[in-house]
């Protein structure tokens, strides 16, 4: 009696115990489904999720300290041209404190991201069953953003930690590299962006990078490693597709309505630009470059012009110039009533108002690869042929209103039989003019060599260690393949 | 011989293969000779949870169905116990059951089923203590020799009611009987001078000599600590003596004496080791309890709610604290478990603590309808004195002229005779209605509760309100004797109108803006428009920032209407006795809705009002299935394991809109259409899990060594890919001293326990999706419009898990003279590790940090608790104290780096983490009086000449050194007087709004009246309390900010009277009325209104901070209980 007594009971207890187990059986009820953000596996699953994290690293350019403020910043600062106001004046005057050092240091961090966001595209990419033409596309825009990135830190800081893959889990630690490991990854994303980038998109991918623009960003990475033969022939690969021509101007205000200002969508001289709307603005541009806000609250009047630069003098500087860059890119407009009288010289290159921001932000256009070609060929040759002449007085003629293939000697065109140095010298200063604002003039000194030179010119304490930017020191403490040794000298 | 025929209880436990040997040494005199020796053998632990303990009295008068015709006795006995659900225990020894009885046929109550059973035989029936029915045998020789009758009746002491079933023996024999339904026995016996014994269950035990009576007429008191009441642990009860943990109770009265809106407020300075801060004074407002300290720096610190077997949603929403969706007067009791011992059992989130709500249930045959209500009358407990016109006008100039500025009111006489005391214009008498109707009782099968309760509250600050209307249902339905299932539903709907008194920059804060606002100047013009916040501001010396407070107040709608379902069904079946399983579904649902509005009135709300509508939704699900196994082998054996899986789930989502620039303010935020500009909608949703295998054993020998084993493995959703499962095991040891000879020989000792306890428990500190690489979306430009692209948004860590604290407790337990003194003592050691930080990386990585399980937070304390029924008897005083200290630690953090909080809105922090330091120590620069110009004077800690972030030191503490608490309770007939007295000592706060009222005007706000006392030109006095006053002033986060905030609060009195409705012959069960009063004083240096506020919301970092807090009340209450 007791016995089945017992086996009853304990049959209904091992039912009990099997359910038990049985419910608890299951993993999968613990794997994290997210709902308002994917995972990296659920972007990496399909095209459509590969694109949305391509379109994530151009997203990164945006970064206010990228490209929308301290990245823009700092390098214009550093220019010849501009003093800072504020808490960027001692960047105008190459004595950083610590609020800029941090700013320099959270840059470097926005710079990184940017890198990584490509490096996830890079290693994830590769493993979606997507079409190859399609793939390589993708890849190629990672790697171009990817050596973008680089290319800016190793101007900047010189050899920098080489990330080439998704940082993963809290064990970061990576020695610097050389600057020559640090070009020889951003040639060769380069070269495999060329290869297999588009040469244009549609409509509603406009702003993506082309194979053109990675050729103009290649050849500029010749240039500044002097490979002048490599630049000249990358740069005139550009010259003679037949996509880009320059735009036609016929006074100073067709600058901004043709091309800079914020109701330019796309003009046929554009290559690369992070663009903006006036819902989805720019930061820099509308802080920059935003009249009728003052100094104290907007930072409108952040910066003005350095006056013993290139800006005031010569020609430029005076008011019956025929170059119509001028009168756009800077202004001494009502709005500095505000500001102390011996101020007279701002910039305006990319205004728009404060309701109206959408103002693209180049980041190359063809007057780039001419000027390149005009550069690197003179350089190549040990001075300038007549193709060398032809490109950079394309631009010059533009600037003065006329059409840029019809010569124009005595006039716009530059002087002849130029030795190699001056005719540099003289594309140089063109640069300076044509690219004011477009964040190229500091990087120009660095390349040549001539920043002490023309900064200490100006009388600004500029030093040797304001050369190479002092790495961030969150890196350096928090980074164990780095010691206090392996900061930039100086700082 | 085959012992295990010598009781039914023993030959059903044979299956169980447990070795019988122990019952041989058992004679069967010893049995047969009674109670006492029953009562030890057969101490039944029945599937009781709390309220089963009064049961037993309820079972006898239950109705019982007999077969008619002649039955084995024994047969008959056994189908009345199970029918009536007794446990039923006697010797086989009693001859006469084994005869046949005469049975009538029909339906009876148990009581009177037994008595026509046994009338014709020798034996008697009585329960024991444990709740079980037993017999034993009638003398009848002795009877012959001399017979004295005597009567009486038996009643419960507080409620006066008759108690039906209490045993009653005449000492040293195995003789007695029991009472009836009515609480009235009868008994013979030998001698008018014997003594008798009345023993009950869940009451104190009393020995009346009869002293030649031949009516004896006795209340009994009901046990407060006897070690027979059951506390409620984890998936489970238990009797508190059989306890290894450290667990601490607060009973239904303990609640109800105060007149609280939410029920943790309640627990304020009852319990040692819970310390409970009520964190502002609005109504519904935050409070923050921390038991045995604060173990978390980003993981949180709160303690886990579980209600009825649910963990339910806590925290805060807002500024609304949603515990007090939960209407205090449905609690029967609390139980907080703070060892690992106790909370082991929650696994991954016991860390902090337990608190355990058991809700009032039916109880059969008490039908019972009550009504309850109150009125509490409520004022700020102090208003600040702030400067008048004159003092203002004053302080004004002579900023100015230490500014070297032009005098502000050039002609002091010409400004206008006005003198505003703006805090009386915030302030106002507070109001709260409470009304409560509930009814209960239950019949053989069915028991219910149900209750109903509505509050309305309107707080001492302008605009602050609180509501709530709560609907609860419990029932217990035996659908068979095996099983029992039991539904609770819980509905409430809050509405909470907020008030701007935290956490908000000056802007907003109504209390920061008493200050802004010049006395000069009135709330309102003469046509009752509101004075502009412009208006106000428009002198030199204004602040930048803030508003008219009374219309910041008024203006600004921000009410939160919460609702909120709480449920669950539970059954539990029976198998066998000892073997039960109990499976049970749970809901917990909170609605939320935020209606925002600023009028255009203020600024904020320029041009034209905002508004918004913001709604979340939060679910929690619940299945759990337990299965238990109760059983003792002989007298010395004593098992209670309990096994099983559970599941939660938890859901959430929410939605925001906005707009703003309305045509008019008067549709407020109803529509939002009404509105010109929209800003985008934003919406979330979220979701975790976490399954979990649970198993505990208790095991006691002989009444004297307990052993407790606990395990829980939990599977959590939140964890990282590779960390999903933690297990958490703890074992404890107890030591009944005063069972052993040695100590039962010392009459004064009733109970001795020393406790030891070792365990781990978690804390599920992670958000849901931390572990995670985040890919969010993006926004981009492409082809003109926008474009989404997707990045991660953090680093994700795989490995993230848990963060967990090792426990060690060391606690006696101590009561002597028959429990009425009642001691209880812990020392305890908490280690938490694996603590949740954001640990920096090299920006090279694409991030800045990642979030890791690092460092280190000790918790070690004393815990003293002592009760004494200093007089027991119609005049009764008890004494409960408790006191506890605990000192916290930061022991390790990632890479040794300091963790410094965020800025409290002065010029700095003014906390940090840091190793070697309590968590989130004040943290700043050394004020050393004033320099000779009147200016801050700050130590150079390093003497480098230059006073910088450099010369920071920690300044003080948050937590208190000691936590006290002092209730005393008189009782006189109908009369009584209850009193809390509670404290904290040696704790400082970071008085930060100091730096807008005591800086001598230095942002230009009105001061406090004190700072007439400052710095002057005229009188340059180096230790002036306050500084020069100018605009120029040196002010850093330092230590004139950090204030001691010791206080003595006498927290509760509170005089209830109930009528004797007996005598007055009136319609009712009971009538009481009472008075009381809170916080009617507190003593205190601390210089702003209330001394234990917390500013900032539980996860923050800045701990113990007072910014424009809403002060604390002092309240009287008038109430009444009404029982049909």
């Amino acid at each position: 009696m007791n016995m089945s007594f017992r086996l009853l009971n304990m049959n209904k207890l091992s039912l009990l115990l099997a359910l038990v187990i049985l419910l608890g059986g299951c993993d999968s009820i613990l794997k994290e489904e997210p709902k308002t953000f994917l995972s990296e596996e659920a972007v990496f699953s399909n095209e459509a999720g590969a694109d949305a994290a391509t379109k994530g690293i151009y997203a990164s350019l945006r970064s206010f300290s990228y490209y929308d403020r301290w990245f823009t910043a700092m390098v214009e600062m550093h220019a010849d041209y501009v003093n800072g106001r504020g808490s960027q004046a001692p960047v105008g005057q190459y004595q950083l404190n610590a609020q800029n050092i941090n700013r320099i240091g959270s840059m470097y961090g926005a710079i990184y991201e940017s890198i990584n966001r490509a490096n996830i595209v890079i290693g994830g990419v590769p493993d979606i069953d997507i079409e190859p033409t399609q793939k390589n596309q993708l890849l190629g825009e990672a790697r171009f953003l990817r050596a973008l990135g680089y290319f800016n830190l190793v101007r900047l800081f010189g050899g920098v930690p080489l990330r080439q893959k998704p940082t993963k889990g809290s064990k970061a630690d990576l020695p610097r590299a050389s600057e020559d490991d640090v070009y020889s990854l951003i040639i060769d994303d380069l070269q495999f962006a060329e290869n297999n980038l588009p040469n244009s998109y549609d409509q509603s991918n406009h702003g993506r990078a082309t194979k053109w623009a990675a050729k103009t960003l290649l050849a500029n990475v010749y240039l500044t490693r002097e490979r002048w033969d490599d630049a000249a022939s990358k740069a005139k690969e550009i010259m003679d597709s037949g996509e880009f021509s320059l735009v036609r101007v016929s006074s100073s205000e067709d600058f901004h309505t043709k091309m800079f200002g914020p109701g330019v969508t796309s003009y046929p001289e554009e290559i690369f630009s992070i663009q903006y709307t006036q819902s989805i603005p720019a930061g820099w541009l509308g802080w920059m470059h935003k009249p009728g806000i003052g100094y104290s609250s907007g930072g409108v009047f952040a910066w003005w012009g350095e006056l013993d630069s290139f800006i005031g003098q010569g020609r430029w500087a005076s008011e019956d110039s025929p170059d119509l860059r001028r009168n756009n890119s800077l202004y001494n407009g009502p709005e500095t009533a505000y500001l102390d009288p011996t101020i007279n010289m701002l910039f305006s290159k990319f205004r728009g108002s404060p309701a109206d921001e959408g103002v693209d932000m180049p980041i190359m256009r063809y007057a780039e690869p001419l000027l390149i070609y005009a550069e690197a060929e003179s350089q190549a040759n040990g001075g300038p042929d007549d193709a060398a002449y032809e490109a950079v007085n394309k631009i010059r003629r533009r600037a003065f209103g006329q059409d840029p293939d019809i010569a124009d000697p005595g006039g716009a065109d530059l002087q002849t039989g130029l030795t190699a140095t001056a005719f540099r010298d003289s594309v140089l200063l063109e640069r300076a003019k044509e690219f004011i604002m477009e964040r190229k003039r500091w990087f120009d000194l660095l390349r040549t060599g001539t920043a002490l030179e023309i900064i200490q010119g100006l009388g600004k304490p500029i030093t040797e260690k304001n050369l190479k930017w002092p790495i961030a020191q969150e890196e350096i403490d928090n980074n164990a393949a780095l010691t206090e040794e392996d900061q930039n000298p100086g700082w | 011989m085959n012992l295990g025929d010598k009781f039914l209880r023993i030959r059903r436990m044979k299956f169980l293969w447990v070795p019988l040997i122990f019952f041989c040494t058992i004679t069967l005199e010893t049995v047969a000779q009674g109670t006492q020796g029953l009562q030890a053998n057969l101490n039944v632990q029945r599937y009781a949870d709390i309220k089963a303990q009064n049961t037993s009295s309820y079972k006898l008068s239950k109705a019982i169905e007999l077969k008619g015709g002649r039955q084995v006795l024994r047969n008959v006995l056994k189908n009345i116990a199970d029918q009536a659900g007794f446990n039923l225990s006697y010797s086989k020894e009693l001859l006469p059951l084994n005869g046949k009885v005469k049975v009538k046929e029909g339906k009876f109550t148990a009581y009177d089923a037994l008595w026509s059973v046994l009338e014709g035989t020798s034996l008697r029936f009585g329960i024991s203590p444990g709740g079980q029915l037993f017999f034993f045998k009638r003398e009848k020789a002795k009877l012959k020799i001399k017979q004295e009758l005597i009567t009486g009746t038996v009643t419960d002491a507080i409620s006066n009611e008759p108690l039906p079933g209490v045993n009653v023996l005449i000492k040293g024999t195995s003789r007695g009987t029991a009472t009836n339904t009515d609480g009235q026995f009868e008994l013979t016996v030998e001698s008018l001078q014997d003594t008798l014994m009345f023993s009950y269950i869940g009451y104190q035990t009393r020995q009346i000599p009869v002293n030649g009576r031949n009516e004896i007429n006795i209340s009994l008191q009901p046990k407060t600590v006897s070690g027979e009441e059951l506390v409620v642990i984890g998936y489970g009860t238990q009797q508190r003596r059989d306890l290894t943990g450290s667990i601490s109770s607060v009973s239904s009265e303990d609640i109800e004496n105060e007149p609280v809106t939410s029920f943790d407020n309640a627990l304020q300075g009852k319990l040692a080791g819970v310390r409970v801060v009520q964190s502002n004074g609005a109504p519904g407002g935050r409070t923050r309890i921390r038991i045995r300290g604060q173990n978390s720096v980003l993981g949180g610190s709160d303690p886990l709610y579980v209600v009825d077997g649910v963990p339910i949603i806590s925290g805060s929403s807002g500024n609304t604290n949603l515990l007090s969706s939960i209407n205090p007067g449905d609690i029967e009791s609390i139980d907080v478990l703070k060892d690992a011992s106790a909370t082991a059992i929650y696994g991954a989130r016991g860390s902090n603590g337990v608190i355990i709500i058991t809700t009032k249930k039916g109880t059969e045959g008490q039908q019972r309808v009550n009504f309850e209500t109150s009125f509490s009358f409520s004022q700020v407990e102090n208003k600040l004195d702030l400067m008048n016109t004159n003092q203002f006008v004053e302080i004004a100039n002579e900023r100015a002229r230490n500014d070297g500025a032009i005098e502000p009111f050039p002609d002091p006489g010409a400004v206008p005779n006005v003198n505003t005391d703006w805090m009386s214009e915030v302030f106002r008498a507070g109001l709260k209605q409470n009304y409560s109707l509930s009814t209960s009782g239950g019949d053989d099968n069915t028991r219910y509760a149900v209750s109903t309760n509505y509050i309305d509250e309107k707080g001492t600050i302008i605009g602050s309100k609180f509501g709530r209307g709560s609907l609860r249902l419990n029932l217990e339905q035996d659908v068979t004797p095996k099983l029992l299932v039991t539904p609770s539903v819980y509905l409430s709907r809050t509405k909470n109108d907020r008030v701007n008194t935290e956490e908000g920059g000056d802007g907003a804060n109504i209390l920061i803006n008493a200050f802004m606002a010049p006395p000069l100047m009135t709330p309102r013009d003469e046509n009752g428009n509101f004075t502009p916040g412009t208006e106000l501001k428009q002198f030199p010396f204004s602040p930048g920032s803030g508003d008219n407070p009374v219309a910041l107040a008024l203006e600004n709608l921000n009410r939160l209407t919460s609702d909120r379902i709480l449920g669950n069904v539970s059954a539990r079946y029976k198998f066998t006795d000892a073997l039960s399983l109990k499976v049970l579904g749970g809901i917990d649902n909170i609605n939320n809705k935020v209606d925002q509005y600023t009028s255009r009135v203020l600024q904020s709300g320029k041009p034209a009002g905002s508004g918004s509508d913001s709604r979340s939704t939060t679910t929690t699900y619940l299945n759990e299935n337990t299965i238990n196994y109760k059983q003792n082998f002989g007298s010395d054996h004593r098992v209670n394991v309990t096994a099983g899986f559970t599941w939660q789930q938890e859901q959430s989502d929410y939605v925001n809109v906005s707009a703003s620039n309305f045509v008019t303010d008067d549709l407020l935020n109803n529509n939002l259409g009404a509105g010109e500009n929209f800003t985008s909608p934003s919406s979330g949703s979220s979701e975790w899990t976490l399954i979990s295998w649970l198993g505990r054993a208790n095991y006691v020998y002989k009444d004297r060594y307990m052993f407790t084993l606990t395990g829980r493995i939990d599977g959590s959703s939140r964890f990282g890919e590779g960390n999903k499962y933690a297990t958490f095991p703890s074992a404890a040891f107890a030591w009944r001293l005063s069972e052993e000879d040695f100590i039962s020989r010392i009459e004064q000792i009733s109970n001795l326990k020393l406790r030891l306890s070792w365990g781990l428990s978690g804390n599920q500190a992670i958000s849901p999706f931390q572990s995670l690489q985040r890919m969010t979306p993006q926004q981009l430009v492409l082809g003109q419009s926008s474009a989404v692209g997707f990045a991660p948004a953090n680093l994700g860590n795989p490995d993230l898990q848990w963060e967990t604290t090792e426990q060690i407790d060391l606690g006696v337990d101590l009561s002597l003279w028959e429990q009425r003194i009642r001691l209880s003592a812990d020392y305890y050691h908490k280690k938490t590790s694996d603590l949740l930080a954001l640990v920096n990386l090299p920006p090279s990585s694409g991030f800045g940090s990642i979030l890791q399980n690092v460092g280190e937070v000790v918790n070690n304390g004393v815990e003293l608790e002592l009760g004494a029924d200093i007089i027991r008897g119609e005049f009764g005083w008890n004494v409960n104290a408790n006191i506890s200290s605990n000192h916290n630690e930061v022991k390790k953090l990632a890479r040794g780096a300091d963790i410094i909080a965020p800025d409290v809105n002065i010029q700095g922090p003014a906390n940090i983490i840091r190793e070697g330091e309590p968590l989130s120590a004040f943290f700043g620069l050394q004020q050393d009086g004033l320099t000779n110009d009147g200016f801050f004077k700050y130590v150079d800690q390093n003497g480098d000449g230059v006073i910088n972030n450099d010369d920071r030191v920690i300044l003080g503490n948050p937590y208190p050194a000691f936590s006290y608490g002092l209730s005393m309770n008189f009782n006189y007939k109908g009369f009584g007087l209850s009193t809390l007295i509670q404290g904290e000592s040696g704790k400082e706060l970071w008085n930060s709004n100091k730096e807008r009222g005591a800086v001598s005007m230095h942002r230009g706000y009105n001061q406090l009246a004190a700072v007439v006392n400052r710095w002057r030109p005229d009188n340059p006095d180096p230790n002036a309390p306050f500084p020069r006053a100018t605009s120029n002033l040196n002010v850093s986060p330092s230590s004139f900010f950090v204030e001691d905030a010791s206080f003595l609060r006498i927290k509760n009195v509170r005089l209830s009277y109930s009528l004797p409705v007996a005598k007055l012959n009136l319609p009712f069960r009971n009538v009481a009325l009472y008075v009381s009063g809170q916080n009617l004083l507190t003593i205190t240096d601390y210089s702003w209104f209330t001394p234990d506020v917390n500013s900032w919301s539980s996860g923050d970092l800045r701990i113990g901070v007072d910014r424009g807090s809403y002060p604390s009340n002092r309240s009287f209450t008038f109430g009444t209980q009404i029982g049909f």
